[in-house]
């Protein structure tokens, strides 16, 4: 079993009862300044390993880049 | 003279703020950053791309003793987008400046008064050091006071156009009946620009397109620094007085006539 999220508005697969923790260790090399969003709600740091994602869930991860 | 800046309980020591955008290379900015001496750098949130991680932006500017981040909203197009991206910001690093900038329209990029009002009253009543880039607008100046901003940013002339002060006049009644920090933000081009705006009064000025898309950009931010210093110096040694008519530096004695 797989569950669809959407990633910054891109189709992503997760195995069954992946958390934010497992959606970030998928990426390499680690990002380091980030923020995440799920369905509209920011998700704090301490809660990325106890937050699940199910099917449908519109995931945003962000970063700072260059900006005046 | 102290040339220690105060913003929302914050001290910098440096009346000069960098944008970190449009340098050719993080290497490249992080170097003017440094050359210009700042204590507070601007950055914009974007989606994290996980197919190409790009430079880490955060890692080398939190590596620079004592500098202090201040996101903007950039790509809000209302106040409730604003919000959400101010508590993404927080969120993300931690830090109490959110530059609240909300343009609207791609073409002029000219900020938004009715949303930036209603943002910074929101984010003013939750603990962040709110700092809005603004229209040259003397009474939104006052109702963004009000709220409690921690300064206002009136924009010298439209992002990116190097421009300079054209709003002049306008910043000038601002500084006059302000009682937080008068920052310019945008449009300036030369560091003459920028000394100037601090001779008459403003608290620091933002740039960042004149240093990043000059051609040495470490060169201008130190050229920048400078300016700024000098500026500041002659606000706190107090200009002469102008006149009508010519006063004379020079005894007239007539002995040469006679």
């Amino acid at each position: 079993m797989a569950v669809h999220i959407s990633l910054n508005d891109k189709n992503h697969d997760l195995p069954d009862g992946a958390t934010v923790a497992r959606l970030l260790a998928g990426f390499s090399p680690q990002p380091k300044g980030i923020a995440v969003v799920v369905n509209g709600g920011i998700v704090p740091k301490a809660a990325y390993e106890t937050t699940k994602l199910t099917d449908g869930d519109q995931v945003e991860v962000l970063t700072f880049a260059g900006g005046g | 003279m102290d040339d220690t800046l105060i913003l929302g309980g914050e001290t910098l020591s440096s009346r000069l703020i960098l944008g970190s955008g449009k340098f050719a290379d993080t290497a490249t900015m992080i170097a003017a950053v440094k050359a210009s001496g700042t204590g507070l750098v601007t950055v914009a949130l974007r989606r994290f791309n996980p197919d190409q991680p790009t430079d880490d932006l955060m890692g080398p500017l939190m590596a620079i003793p004592g500098l202090k981040l201040m996101p903007n909203t950039s790509g809000a197009r209302d106040a409730k987008e604003a919000v959400k991206a101010a508590y993404i910001a927080r969120e993300l690093c931690g830090s109490r400046f959110i530059k609240v900038e909300i343009h609207p329209n791609p073409h002029h990029l000219l900020p938004d008064p009715i949303e930036t009002y209603e943002a910074c009253r929101i984010l003013a009543a939750d603990d962040f050091i709110v700092m809005p880039y603004m229209p040259a607008d003397p009474v939104l100046a006052k109702r963004l006071e009000e709220v409690g901003v921690a300064s206002v940013m009136p924009l010298g002339a439209a992002i990116g156009t190097g421009h300079g002060m054209a709003t002049r006049e306008m910043i000038e009644i601002i500084i006059r009946d302000s009682h937080v920090p008068v920052i310019v933000d945008a449009g300036l081009r030369a560091p003459s620009e920028a000394a100037a705006a601090i001779e008459m009064g403003c608290a620091a000025v933002l740039v960042n397109s004149a240093v990043a898309a000059s051609d040495h950009p470490v060169g201008m931010a130190e050229a920048f620094k400078e300016a700024v210093a000098a500026g500041w110096k002659a606000w706190c040694s107090g200009l002469m007085p102008t006149s009508e008519t010519a006063v004379a530096t020079s005894p007239l004695t007539s002995f040469l006539g006679s």
